[in-house]
């Protein structure tokens, strides 16, 4: 018995190591930290949400934290899962203070970005930066009109204005207009700059 | 009425279901902001509506295409290196490409495809020779924002053909009989070119530039005589190299079957044999001898001996397009070989074909060398099972080479240093009868 199992080990824990095939892409990601990296956005949006907006326990809020690091991680797809919850919170908690929305928006923006890319990879998938520059420079040229249209809705909605929000609110914007410069163009971009 | 069918190469790509996904809840939010009168609620909502309708307005048309350069036919074993080409209709942002070999799945790369198109330089180590698949490929191709998806491409598989390596060789053993007045070998007929045979009395049809004049001051100072050196002609040797192609086992006795492929990097016998015989046949080559090529495991014409750079790039060839051919041929009796040539039989001995050609052979009076080409075996993931029949089967082998060895059949592993074996056995045929062991 213990040497039917030991060949059984042996023969399951025998793994073939893959075949070495290099392909010439440039500066790599694995697929895992981009994953983990949905997680921990998804996970960020609900611990904002929980201690900031809610004010839930500190258990209650690390068992949300951890759950939605571990669910968006593992299926990026359930992404709709905290989103839908932290707009369910904002809603019957009231108006968040500015500095808030805005960190709101740009959380929910970016679990989103992250589980669309992630929804695609599997772990050992290896995505080259470029691909995710990309990304990053659309999420914030979309990011740019979005900040903008929180403060309008702060304003509408009469958001209690802390000190500093003012400040947080244009270097937040300063941010995203530099990341809309400095990350790689669009495709169009590159096609008009080749013509 | 009905609407007309779109062929599915002029849809528009389909929407990734995340995307989707997240654009009804961005919208969900929208709406309960509107409806409850909350602009800062609408607002958490709005940038992935936003994001979505973006990217499915730029939604691409058209088919993704994925295909290998060309590899050149003359690759130096261990590594094949070509190109990955995805095109894409206007709009693809990036691809998710998919590398298999031997159907088995070796990588996921997701590139970015600026313009639709990207070239990128794709690398494939091997250490296997003869053809092989260098790698399929496949593609999928994504819009902007990841927002769109097209159809998987149709698997493109790219083949090369792999020439074997030759290993340096130092001494090599000859045939009891050399043929020919050219060559590198003494032969044992008086003639030119050839060390000294000995010093002899003039005699007609001596040349005269033969006259030794210093041997002939000592032997005869009055000049009634005259002695001229005489020299061993030049001879050639003739080489065959018979390859057992019936068999291509890797080091893993698990995959001997058939249902399990070895591994990339384990180089099997066949691959052995290929890079013995290439080894052996430039060896014999750069000697000036003549090589041909038979293969015990195809009926077709023997690649006839001859000598030459363009003979073994013949051979080289013919090595490399050596596989194994549906089942295992019977053979009545060994091919026929030019007589006095020196046989080598490249094989796993793992049945009886090989061994008894080889005696055959040996018995027809050529001097035989049985090159064992069977990698050294992995036996750690075996059961006890599978342990049992593979003992079975190396007494099996043991007692074939054992018989060769009876009828006088020289044995060489070529996994363990074979240039010493080969060596060892140049000195053995130098002997001379009679002589001290």
């Amino acid at each position: 018995m213990r040497r039917r199992l030991r060949g059984f080990v042996r023969r399951w824990l025998w793994a073939e190591p893959p075949d070495d095939v290099v392909v010439g892409v440039g500066r790599c990601v694995p697929g895992a930290v981009v994953h983990a990296a949905a997680g921990a956005a998804a996970a960020g949006l609900m611990a904002t949400f929980a201690l900031a907006v809610v004010g839930w326990p500190t258990g209650v809020a690390v068992a949300f934290v951890v759950g939605s690091f571990v669910v968006v991680a593992w299926w990026p797809g359930l992404v709709a899962m905290p989103v839908g919850l932290v707009g369910l919170g904002v809603l019957v908690d009231g108006v968040p203070p500015l500095g808030l929305l805005l960190a709101l928006v740009l959380l929910v923006h970016l679990a989103v970005v992250a589980a669309v890319l992630a929804a695609r990879l599997r772990f050992d998938t290896l995505v080259e930066w470029r691909v995710i520059g990309g990304l990053l420079r659309e999420l914030a040229v979309v990011q740019v009109g979005a900040q903008v249209l929180a403060v309008g809705a702060a304003a509408l909605a009469g958001a209690e204005l802390r000190a500093g929000d003012g400040v947080r609110a244009a270097v937040l914007l300063a941010a995203l207009v530099v990341l809309v410069v400095v990350l790689p163009r669009s495709e169009r971009g590159e096609a008009r700059r080749r013509d | 009425m009905t609407s007309p069918v779109v062929p599915a190469a002029r849809r528009p790509w389909t929407r990734a279901r995340v995307g989707v996904a997240a654009a009804f809840v961005g919208g969900g939010l929208l709406l309960a902001g509107a409806v409850t009168g909350r602009a800062d609620v609408a607002v958490l909502g709005a940038a992935p509506l936003v994001s979505a309708a973006w990217a499915s307005a730029r939604r691409p048309v058209g088919s993704v295409l994925v295909d290998a350069g060309e590899t050149g036919p003359e690759l130096p074993s261990g590594t094949l290196e070509t190109s990955l080409m995805v095109d894409g209709p206007p709009g693809t942002v990036a691809a998710l490409v998919s590398l298999r070999r031997r159907s088995r799945e070796v990588g996921e790369v997701l590139v970015a495809t600026p313009g639709g198109q990207r070239t990128l330089p794709l690398r494939v180590a091997t250490v296997r020779t003869g053809p092989q698949e260098v790698a399929t490929l496949d593609a999928q191709g994504l819009g902007g924002g990841l927002g769109s998806v097209s159809l998987p491409s149709e698997p493109r598989t790219r083949e090369a053909l792999v020439l074997p390596t030759a290993r340096p060789l130092d001494e090599l053993p000859l045939p009891p009989r050399l043929r020919g007045l050219t060559g590198s070998h003494d032969s044992r007929r008086p003639g030119e070119g050839g060390g000294l045979r000995d010093v002899h009395p003039f005699s007609p049809g001596d040349r005269l530039r033969r006259i030794d004049w210093r041997v002939t001051a000592k032997r005869a100072p009055d000049l009634h005589e005259l002695y001229v050196r005489r020299e061993q002609a030049l001879a050639e040797a003739v080489v065959m190299l018979v390859v057992d192609s019936r068999d291509d086992v890797g080091p893993d006795p698990r995959t001997w079957r058939g249902s399990l492929q070895p591994r990339a990097q384990d180089p099997t016998s066949l691959d052995l044999a290929r890079q013995a015989a290439t080894s052996v046949a430039q060896a014999y080559l750069g000697l000036g001898d003549r090589v041909g090529l038979d293969d015990l495991g195809a009926r077709r014409r023997p690649l006839t001996a001859g000598g030459g750079r363009r003979q073994l790039d013949r051979v080289r060839h013919a090595l490399a397009l050596t596989k194994p051919e549906g089942d295992p041929m019977a053979r009545v009796r060994p091919p026929q070989l030019p007589s006095g040539a020196l046989v080598l039989v490249f094989s796993t001995f793992l049945d009886d074909g090989a061994a008894q050609a080889a005696a055959q052979w040996r018995r027809a009076g050529h001097r035989v060398l049985a090159v064992d080409v069977l990698p050294t075996l992995r036996t750690r993931a075996l059961d006890d099972r599978e342990r049992l029949a593979l003992r079975l089967i190396r007494l099996a082998r043991e007692d074939r080479l054992a018989g060769l060895a009876d009828v006088d059949v020289e044995l060489v592993h070529w996994r363990d240093a074979p240039a010493v074996a080969l060596a060892g056995l140049a000195r053995r045929g130098r002997r001379r009868p009679g002589a001290a062991s």
